[in-house]
């Protein structure tokens, strides 16, 4: 456990400087997200940027980023302070949501400068004072800390969190079946053709894995849909269309199509993407599962436990099993790679609404928010990931269960 | 007939009770990978296909590059006709999808071996001083290295790509950034066993400095291992490059690759499926070959882990 | 000892292959061994020998791209080509063997307890748990494990070098085997562990009455605890008989290196103090081409050209037919030592 956490705080370290760098490089590399073909009045860009904390210095930006908060100074009046959120002294004048022109009555007046066209809008937000008086801090209601990722900058009515929550269910409604697949495929597929050392059973394993991983994603994508959408589609239809006419309505109801279509697709509708990146999975992971079982199989215990009489699915299973799976496991790190870079191929050739294509999308479009969104995101799942794998290796190894670290 | 001698040689120090040391650990690596059917077939592979690329403008002399003039309306996007010797048909632009293919196999093969380098020399110098400088140094940059490899590096390249331009080169600097790791840490664990050896610490206590440690005994030592696991980052490479060439973040027209030539293709592949085939044809021959080849100089030159 | 008795176990003709990438080696070529009940059965020689193969053989545990020969007869059942589902009855219940590596030999990932149990219930099916691990506490407390219980609940790594052997020699005795084959049990551990190692394996082969095969390179091990010793070079056979026989008396030229080439250390103040150890010249034959006639010949100090013609056969000695060598020189243990001195 407690290496397993010290795991996570490193790749939180880790991740939190990836972020920035993503952060920076965007913001620092030629271009802009407000550049179009018609670029808006200087008056407007300034304000703009201001709005989304542009004109700070870079560690600020991101500090504010991170916590909703520009962290500048408040100044009187509250005409000036380009933040999401700040405090305005007593008296200051405001326009509100609704439109109207206000004065603020409390001392502490939280209000939110929501359009950026140099209209002031606000929102009287209860207990904020008393909040500051506790916590001798400003109450933060927005920032990635709190889950909000801002709005879009391409599309600027749109918040991020709103393609994120479209685009993350699309996106893992095909990864983790994939996942899935190639483990529960691979593992045992790698331990038989391990058992069966060059036999012809290990030579078709050694085949599939070898083919799951070199055809690559981008290969097989075209080549499922013409197999199966264009040739089976075909096929179908050659064969059913006169004699049952039910099962051309079925095909017209989309419920025998294969390929997705629309923004919503059902079940079937995700079972190409995940073959397509399952088969590259299950490539890898019956090439390490094979290699970590050969392993254990020539060890020295395993050899102990057959001087035992211990049949083979015990030896398998109780001696082989353990030490055969860690190689997998540890190989998890780079499979949330593979499938979050295949989810670009796939999501691109299936016109799945997932992460993959918003994150092409927003680094294409210049939409920093966005970028940094789904960035954000694609890192959590991969911190997440590894900190469930480090627990299980934990579980695993008896050897890092009671102190030292993964060799 | 030498081959002969050497094997009377052999014998006759067998029979004299000599323990064989005779050939030099290379020799027996090639002899072992000559042995090796699927590797020397794999290894011819990408030799044709290397003359294939290297050769394309040939073929751009049988078809044309750019649109056939003789009928466009005839030739644009057509299905494979050997009479009017498009083997693998034509695009919407009526352009040779064979030797679109050939062009595309040249740049994808120029990124790898350029950006191939590129990892090689990050992955040396990284692993090198990691595995010299040892102590914490090491322990801070394995760890690093540890954590990014569960990193998508590719997808940083995506970003850097669309914000920094389509330049090739750039292609080919981003690309080699990405692949950098598996190098680093097999070169590291080389260097520290060499470290470890007698002759390095023969060298140190003659007062040979460290510079001269490093260029004169762990370089030539580390070269062979690092060529190896360079032919096994080719193939991840053009993986690499034609996955950003299927995004459209790779080479820019004129110029073609093959993940370029495949992206086209997906588009039409339900009315013009052979524009899809032939690059990925060509695409998966070549990766399946150069990973037979790696693997086979891995086999030769480590022959423990089979 | 009455003439005829029958073996309890006995090696017919073995020949053990490897094929590996850059050749086929030769390991045991042609081995004939009996082992009877209730004796200790030292097999000596080099590393490479072919003296554990041989052994591993009998159980089956050979690598992969091991190939046999010959027959290894046990109980009426040909041991070398009995299926793994007939096998596996009488490995670690009627034959059971402790290994050399003890730091490798116990899987890192079960707990001892785990891995007695299964030795146990592999063979009594219907022993209950407790009654399993309580008979695994017994065998510990034997092979002088201090607080058992403790122990079980442990994992390998959480034991030193000499308690590990002590739980595989316990693991080995649980279903009380008739035949212990213990392969260099000893070579990894401190020499004052050796000892203890030693003393209960000894006491334990005394109290059960079974046969131990003890195999080692160390002559002095063998000296000790030994009855009978078959000394082995490159993979075969050069010299059988009753320890003290061969150790006073010894007829191979082999043996007869080895033992000068072994350090006495309370004989080195005596007599051959100023002398100093002997040293075999040249190497063992590479075993991917061994050679036509005997494969010592090339190192022998007695050889003549008849031993690089033809490989010597074992056979009894003419004036002791308990005792048997291959070897063409019929001179006594005084010439040999003789010729020895004088070819060095």
């Amino acid at each position: 456990m407690a290496y397993a956490l010290q795991r996570f705080g490193q790749m939180l370290i880790i991740v939190i400087i990836a972020l920035f760098a993503v952060f920076s490089t965007q913001r620092l590399a030629p271009g802009g997200p407000f550049d179009g073909e018609r670029p808006p009045p200087p008056a407007i860009l300034e304000n703009l940027r201001a709005y989304y904390d542009m004109d700070l210095s870079m560690p600020a930006q991101f500090y504010a980023y991170l916590f909703g908060m520009a962290g500048r100074e408040i100044e009187a009046n509250g005409t000036a302070g380009k933040a999401h959120w700040f405090v305005v002294p007593k008296n200051a004048e405001i326009t509100t949501l609704g439109g109207t022109t206000d004065r603020s009555t409390d001392d502490d007046l939280f209000v939110r400068r929501f359009c950026p066209w140099d209209q002031w809008l606000g929102q009287v937000l209860p207990g904020a004072r008393a909040h500051m008086r506790e916590n001798g801090t400003v109450f933060r209601k927005c920032g990635v800390v709190r889950g909000d990722f801002g709005l879009s900058m391409a599309r600027r009515s749109i918040y991020v969190n709103d393609y994120v929550r479209d685009g993350l269910p699309a996106t893992l409604k095909y990864a983790i079946p994939s996942l899935l697949f190639a483990l529960l495929l691979g593992v045992p597929m790698g331990f038989y053709a391990a058992y069966r050392q060059n036999k012809p059973a290990d030579f078709i394993m050694i085949t599939i894995g070898m083919f799951g991983t070199v055809v690559p994603n981008l290969v097989m994508a075209p080549l499922l849909i013409f197999l199966f959408a264009v040739q089976l589609d075909a096929f179908f239809h050659w064969l059913f269309v006169e004699t049952l006419e039910w099962i051309e309505l079925a095909r017209r109801q989309r419920t025998l199509n294969l390929i997705p279509s629309g923004k919503t697709g059902g079940v079937m509708h995700y079972v190409l993407p995940t073959l397509v990146l399952g088969t590259g999975l299950l490539g890898r992971i019956v090439r390490l599962s094979r290699a970590g079982a050969l392993e254990a199989l020539r060890s020295n215990y395993v050899r102990t436990a057959r001087a035992k009489g211990l049949p083979a699915h015990v030896i398998l299973l109780r001696h082989v099993f353990k030490p055969a799976i860690l190689p997998v496991l540890t190989y998890m790190g780079p499979v949330t790679a593979f499938i979050l870079t295949g989810s670009l191929v796939i999501e691109r050739a299936f016109s799945l609404p997932g992460l993959g294509r918003q994150f092409i999308a927003a680094a294409t479009d210049r939409d920093y928010t966005l970028l940094m969104g789904t960035t954000v995101i694609l890192l959590l799942a991969i911190i997440l990931l590894n900190f469930i794998v480090d627990l299980l290796y934990t579980w695993l190894d008896p050897r890092i269960r009671r102190g030292g670290g993964r060799s | 007939m030498s081959l002969l001698n050497r094997e009377r040689n052999e014998e006759a120090l067998a029979a004299a009770g000599e323990v064989l040391r005779s050939r030099s650990l290379t020799q027996l690596a090639i002899a072992r990978f000559l042995r090796n059917r699927v590797a020397v077939g794999a290894t011819a592979i990408v030799i044709v296909m290397i003359l294939l690329a290297t050769f394309a403008p040939i073929f751009e002399l049988l078809t044309g590059y750019e649109m056939d003039y003789q009928d466009r309306n005839f030739y644009s996007g057509k299905a494979p006709n050997w009479d009017a010797k498009h083997y693998f048909g034509t695009d919407q632009n009526g352009r040779d999808i064979f030797v679109r293919t050939m062009f595309g196999m040249r740049i994808s093969m120029l990124v790898a071996l350029v950006a191939a380098s590129v990892a090689l020399v990050i992955g040396v110098g990284y692993g090198a001083i990691s595995g010299l400088a040892g102590g914490l140094t090491d322990t801070i940059m394995m760890r690093i290295l540890d954590l990014l490899i569960s990193y998508p590096l590719t997808l940083i390249a995506v970003i850097a790509l669309a914000y920094f331009g389509r330049n090739i080169f750039i292609v080919f600097v981003i690309i080699g950034l990405v692949e950098w790791q598996i190098m680093a840490r097999v070169i590291r664990g080389q260097v520290i066993s060499l470290r470890n050896s007698d002759f390095i610490e023969a060298a140190r206590a003659a007062g040979v400095r460290p510079i001269g440690i490093l260029v004169r005994h762990i370089v030539p030592n580390v070269t062979g291992v690092a060529i190896v696991y360079m032919t096994l980052i080719i193939p991840e490479v053009i993986l690499v490059e034609s996955f950003l060439g299927y995004l459209g973040l790779g080479v820019q027209e004129p110029n073609t690759s093959l993940g370029v030539l495949i992206s086209e293709g997906a588009n039409s592949i339900e009315r013009k499926p052979w524009m899809t085939y032939g690059p990925g044809m060509f695409l998966v021959v070549l990766l399946l070959a150069l990973n037979f080849v790696g693997d086979g100089l891995r086999d030769a030159f480590d022959p423990k882990d089979r | 000892m009455s003439a005829p008795r029958t073996p309890l176990l006995s090696i017919k003709d073995l020949h053990i292959e490897f094929d590996t990438p850059d050749g086929t080696v030769k390991a045991v070529n042609g081995i004939n061994i009996d082992l009877f009940k209730g004796e200790v059965l030292g097999i000596v020689g080099e590393s490479g020998s072919g003296k554990s193969q041989s052994w591993m053989a009998t159980l089956g545990l050979l690598a992969e791209n091991a190939s046999t020969s010959g027959a290894v007869l046990f109980d009426d059942h040909n041991l070398l080509n009995l299926p793994t589902r007939d096998l596996n009855p009488i490995r670690g219940n009627r034959i059971a063997m402790v290994f050399q590596d003890p730091m490798t030999s116990l899987n890192p990932y079960l707990t001892v307890e785990t891995q007695m149990i299964e030795a146990l219930r592999i063979h009594q099916k219907d022993m209950s748990k407790p009654a399993a691990r309580q008979r695994c506490i017994q065998m510990l407390d034997r092979v002088a494990i201090p607080d058992a219980d403790r122990r079980l609940k442990q994992f390998p790594h959480e034991l030193s070098g000499g308690m590990r052997q002590r739980v595989m020699i316990a693991l080995a005795l649980l279903n009380d085997p008739e035949i212990l084959i213990a392969d260099e049990p000893t070579t990894a551990l401190d020499v004052t562990i050796q000892a203890e190692i030693l003393d209960i394996l000894l006491d334990l082969q005394r109290e059960r009455g079974m046969a131990v095969v003890f195999i080692t390179h160390d002559l002095g091990v063998v000296a000790e605890i030994c009855s009978r010793v078959c000394v082995m070079y490159a993979g075969q056979l050069a010299e059988v008989g009753p320890v003290e026989d061969v150790f006073t008396d010894a007829r191979h030229p082999y043996t007869l290196s080895l033992l000068k080439a072994t350090p006495r250390a309370a004989q080195d103040t005596t007599e051959q103090s100023n002398e100093a150890l002997y040293a075999i010249p040249g190497a063992p034959p590479n075993m991917r081409m061994p050679p036509q006639g005997c494969p010592f010949e090339p190192r022998c100090a007695c050889a003549n050209s008849e031993c690089s013609q033809e490989n010597p056969k074992l056979e009894p000695l003419d004036d002791a037919p308990e005792r048997l060598k291959a070897c063409f020189r019929q001179q006594s243990s005084a010439e040999l030592t003789e010729a020895l001195n004088h070819g060095r």
